[in-house]
């Protein structure tokens, strides 16, 4: 993306702004003060290892926590899509991508076709969701998503489910739908590659420190000015069109792999990172 | 084996890949025809105990006897009067039974205060036998129509409660926090999720209660009746009319299998989304 259009992004009002979210499960903080800001049509991922919190922050995000605090600044206009498709079994693909859409049934039936189309879905546009295959089903799920024209979509590990071919399939499509429809986008993923491939911005979580740490040092936290849950933040600046071998595009890998603690060559690429087990990660349980 | 197929070298003998074992017989004859061998078997068995005389037709009338008494009950139009009159008593208790069955299952289902209040009464309720209530009922509503409607309708009551119920709180609380995201409201949560979620255990409660109305009403109509099939029974009774009594148990058990058929059918097509495992 070019700097003029990132920085006529950033003099517009930003589509979400929060501000010192915390999520403690019991005596666990697992969201310890983020502050996040995401202009409109921006792609943010969101990186981090199992039990960092970033499903735990996109949920919160999403309406679906009451039991954070903070403050959100959140548009109207919010879709989600989950790791699996959630859609309702008893309703056809059509049905569920028009559910819930505040039109007569002829302008839903009309979208929801669109939107089907975009997707590729429309020879299943009568199906039964449990006779999709998984990524029939998460393609249905992102035209539901995407028909309602959402200023922020917010995608929790979309393609974790997915095989690997699929998932590159998938990653075509998203930036294809981007392009066209332009929401801010929240992509949670644990993926490197998925980030740099699609994002304009990496954020990565840091998993909570043990409970060991919990007494003092949770003083010493609350007083800081800082989150220490995001531990780190870049600009994606690879050239279009991105590829993996490009010699941005792994660098910037290597930075992130050195963020999530993991050394380059430990990692092959598109393969889900593993974090080196320490005493400290076993004895934390995951928040995801 | 067919010619196509061949044991590799070496292999265990008698462990061969063929066509799997084919029940043949299965798909040549219709599903329907299937289930009617059985109760097929079981009247031609008796018809041979009655005919040989191994069962005295003062014990239980011979199958043809009964066939003819049926057939002159239908030609007098005596049949079809009681039918509809048991029929009738049937429908308006399941009316009411199943509506409220679902309106309270709903409220109990929905709502966790719901539940704290309505659910430990009528679990109380539930379990005492609802026929043990018939001189209660008769004292409180008389000898005429009402007892057995009420009858009726509190013995349906239950088992739509429960599976309706467990349906509602069985649904998964992903697909309610899909709902959430999509923002589609209480209403609409409602409507298009959790009634559909809960309609498959909805359906088995139906069934259950199907099979309790027409026990209820059997006995029911079997006291201070004046029409319905059970009267038409305890009046042969009066007369050791054993073939009007197996005719008025025909037709009860023919009802039975009717009613639990419709709601087979009303499954097959509100649950064709399903994608379960349907018998080997």
């Amino acid at each position: 993306m070019s700097d003029a259009v990132d920085s006529s992004r950033e003099r517009s009002r930003p589509v979400l702004r929060v501000r010192d979210v915390r999520r403690s499960f019991g005596e666990r903080q697992v969201l310890r003060g983020v502050d996040l800001d995401i202009a409109p049509g921006e792609f943010v991922a969101l990186l981090g290892a199992s039990g960092c919190g970033k499903s735990t922050f996109l949920r919160v995000l999403a309406g679906l926590d009451p039991g954070a605090t903070g403050t959100l600044e959140l548009p109207a206009k919010i879709s989600v899509v989950f790791q699996e498709p959630r859609l309702f079994p008893w309703k056809s693909v059509r049905q569920n991508v028009a559910l819930g859409l505040p039109y007569p049934p002829a302008e839903q039936l009309r979208r929801a076709r669109d939107a089907i189309a975009e997707v590729g879905l429309s020879h299943r546009a009568e199906a039964w969701p449990l006779t999709l295959s998984g990524g029939e089903a998460q393609r249905a799920a992102l035209a539901r998503a995407l028909v309602r024209e959402p200023e922020l979509l917010l995608l929790d590990e979309p393609f974790g489910a997915l095989d690997a071919l699929t998932r590159t399939r998938m990653h075509r499509l998203l930036a294809q739908l981007w392009h066209r429809h332009e929401p801010a986008v929240l992509l949670v993923t644990h993926d490197v590659d998925e980030a740099l491939l699609l994002a304009h911005r990496v954020i990565v979580f840091s998993v909570p420190e043990a409970v060991a740490d919990a007494g003092g040092d949770q003083q010493r936290a609350r007083s800081s000015a800082s989150s220490d849950t995001i531990v780190a933040e870049l600009r994606v600046d690879i050239p279009e069109p991105r590829r993996r071998g490009h010699a941005r595009f792994e660098a910037l890998r290597k930075v992130l792999l050195g963020h999530l603690g993991v050394a380059d060559d430990d990692a092959p690429p598109s393969a889900p990172f593993v974090q080196a087990p320490s005493s400290r990660e076993a004895a934390t349980i995951p928040a995801d | 084996m067919s010619d196509t197929v061949r044991a590799l070298p070496g292999a265990t003998p008698g462990l061969t890949l063929g066509r799997p074992r084919e029940a043949s017989w299965r798909l040549h004859v219709p599903a329907r025809l299937r289930r009617a061998i059985g109760p097929i078997a079981i009247v031609v068995l008796w018809q041979l105990a009655s005919s040989t005389g191994l069962v005295s037709t003062r014990v239980l009338a011979a199958p043809s006897t009964v066939a003819e008494s049926a057939w002159t009950l239908l030609s007098t139009g005596e049949l079809q009067n009681h039918l509809w009159v048991s029929l009738g008593r049937v429908a308006r208790g399941l009316g009411i039974g199943v509506s409220a069955g679902l309106a309270l299952a709903l409220v109990s289902g929905l709502f966790r205060w719901g539940e704290d209040l309505l659910d430990p009464p009528i679990q109380m309720l539930r379990t005492l036998p609802v026929l043990a209530l018939v001189p209660l009922f008769i004292l409180w509503f008389g000898i005429g129509e009402t007892p057995k409607v009420a009858l009726v309708a509190l013995g349906t009551l239950f088992p739509v409660y429960l599976n309706t119920f467990a349906g509602i709180r069985g649904i998964d609380n992903k697909l309610v926090e899909a709902a959430a995201t999509i923002s589609l409201g209480r209403a609409g949560l409602i409507w298009h999720v959790i009634l559909p979620g809960a309609l498959p255990a909805a359906l088995v409660g139906l069934r259950y209660s199907l099979g309790v109305a027409w026990l209820v009403l059997v006995i029911s109509e079997q006291i201070n009746a004046t029409a319905g099939i059970g009267y038409l029974m305890t009046n042969a009774r009066e007369f050791l009319r054993t073939d009007v009594i197996v005719v008025g148990l025909v037709v009860y058990g023919l009802l039975g299998l009717s009613t639990d058929a419709l709601v087979r059918a009303l499954e097959r097509r509100v649950l064709a989304w399903r994608v379960a495992f349907a018998g080997a």
